[in-house]
């Protein structure tokens, strides 16, 4: 019996604390990927996105429903924008999710997404279970450590997006004082050798 | 017998839940690479269901088999394997970084078109990838000692991804300021450099004009 309510703890505990398929991957310039998820109508859904790598960060993000008309299209730019999109499933089917770079011709965006379908079966088996009051704030820790999680996550990809911008500001400065001290160097001697060039013309008669 | 009813159908709604999760098209020969960023010691597990989007004969498809190369942040090849059309795997990091996870499906020749699928995929890292309920299974563990556990893992993996965090700030701060002294340090090079080619161009000029006897 013991063991039994256990198990059935367990599974309870799994369903309500959603978990979230987080992926992460690199869409090449001048294409597109897209990712699907069967939603049952009424269920709410939250698809939550981050542009962590290349160029502008910005990807164009469009989400269809089971037969094929655009629910949502947007550019996103992660500097500017959250990228959060919730809705109400109308219907059953499976939803498409697609991340477009065709807008870019050279560089690859790292796209960081999740894709969360809320259970709503959770609440009416929770009640009926009655659980302590124990469980209940042991199940709000969990809830509140897992959102801590997500935040921290996101917050490696914002310091992530940071340390690219600093580490290509170095490799700029480098390259840029380099050409900058050569051409200052051929400049003068270019000058003095066209000064040279109009003297001796002009002391040779010719002007 | 409602009880293990109720039980049966939460087990099931779970199993449908992989099941029916997110997706996405692979097609024969195509390999798709996923990036995972973590901390060294976290655990990775990866739960797939490959389905087959034309199967011969409208029968489903048993000989699907997807290969899965796990690549650590130094290039090395951690995972290779090749499983069947539903599975799992897992590995542990070594080092902290980004891993990745790439997916392909085989092409049989005789098919004729290359094999379309659906690839059904769920990768959990760090503590939501341990079996709660296989560990307290082995260890007896009453309801209440298990959720502890899991609140402990999960702090715990905060503490782990809080230091991997600080070392990436030394290195960033490391590279700003190197950025900044380099600034600097250009900057004052190039007024140098500036100066002595002020100062060589008025000295060639007069002994031209010397030489010139203009001056």
């Amino acid at each position: 019996m013991k063991y039994t309510g256990l198990v059935l703890f367990a599974i309870i505990a799994s369903l309500v604390i959603c978990t979230t398929d987080a992926l992460t991957l690199q869409i090449e310039p001048k294409s597109q990927e897209c990712f699907f998820n069967f939603i049952e109508r009424e269920k709410t859904t939250l698809i939550l996105y981050q542009v962590t790598r290349g160029g502008l960060l910005d990807i164009d993000v469009r989400i269809f429903d089971p037969r094929g008309n655009t629910i949502f299209s947007k550019l996103h730019f992660d500097t500017t924008m959250k990228g959060r999109q919730s809705f109400v499933a109308a219907e059953s089917g499976a939803y498409k999710l697609c991340f477009n770079n065709e807008m870019s011709r050279f560089t690859a965006k790292v796209v960081s997404f999740s894709w969360t379908v809320e259970d709503s079966n959770n609440n009416d088996i929770a009640k009926g279970d009655s659980l302590t009051p124990m469980d209940q704030s042991i199940q709000k820790i969990e809830r509140t450590l897992q959102s801590i999680i997500h935040e921290q996550k996101r917050l490696r990809y914002r310091e992530q997006a940071n340390r690219d911008t600093s580490e290509s500001t170095n490799g700029r400065v480098v390259w840029w004082s380099i050409a900058e001290v050569v051409v200052l160097v051929v400049m003068g001697v270019a000058q003095i050798w066209y000064l040279r060039r109009w003297f001796d013309s002009r002391s040779s008669g010719r002007v | 017998m409602r009880f293990t009813a109720v039980l049966v159908f939460l087990t099931l709604a779970i199993v449908a839940n992989v099941v029916n999760g997110l997706y996405f098209e692979l097609n024969g020969g195509q390999t798709k690479c996923f990036i995972e960023e973590n901390p060294k010691d976290t655990m990775l597990l990866g739960k797939y269901v490959l389905e087959d989007m034309n199967p011969p004969n409208g029968q489903v498809n048993t000989q699907l088999a997807l290969t899965v190369r796990v690549q650590d942040p130094e290039k090395r090849e951690l995972l290779s394997k090749t499983m069947g059309a539903s599975g799992r795997f897992a590995f542990t990091t070594q080092m902290g970084g980004e891993h990745k996870i790439c997916f392909s499906t085989n092409t049989s020749k005789w098919f004729g078109p290359s094999v379309k699928t659906r690839l059904h995929l769920d990768i959990e890292a760090g503590a939501s990838a341990n079996d709660y309920e296989e560990i307290a299974k082995l260890e007896q563990l009453s309801s209440m000692e298990i959720a502890i556990r899991r609140l402990n893992d999960r702090i715990n993996q905060i503490r782990k991804e809080q230091s991997y965090q600080k070392g990436r700030e030394i290195v960033f701060r490391n590279t700003s300021e190197s950025t900044n002294a380099r600034v600097m340090w250009w900057s004052i090079l190039q007024l140098i450099v500036l100066v002595l080619t002020g100062v060589w161009q008025m000295k060639h000029l007069k002994s031209f004009f010397k030489a010139k006897k203009l001056v």
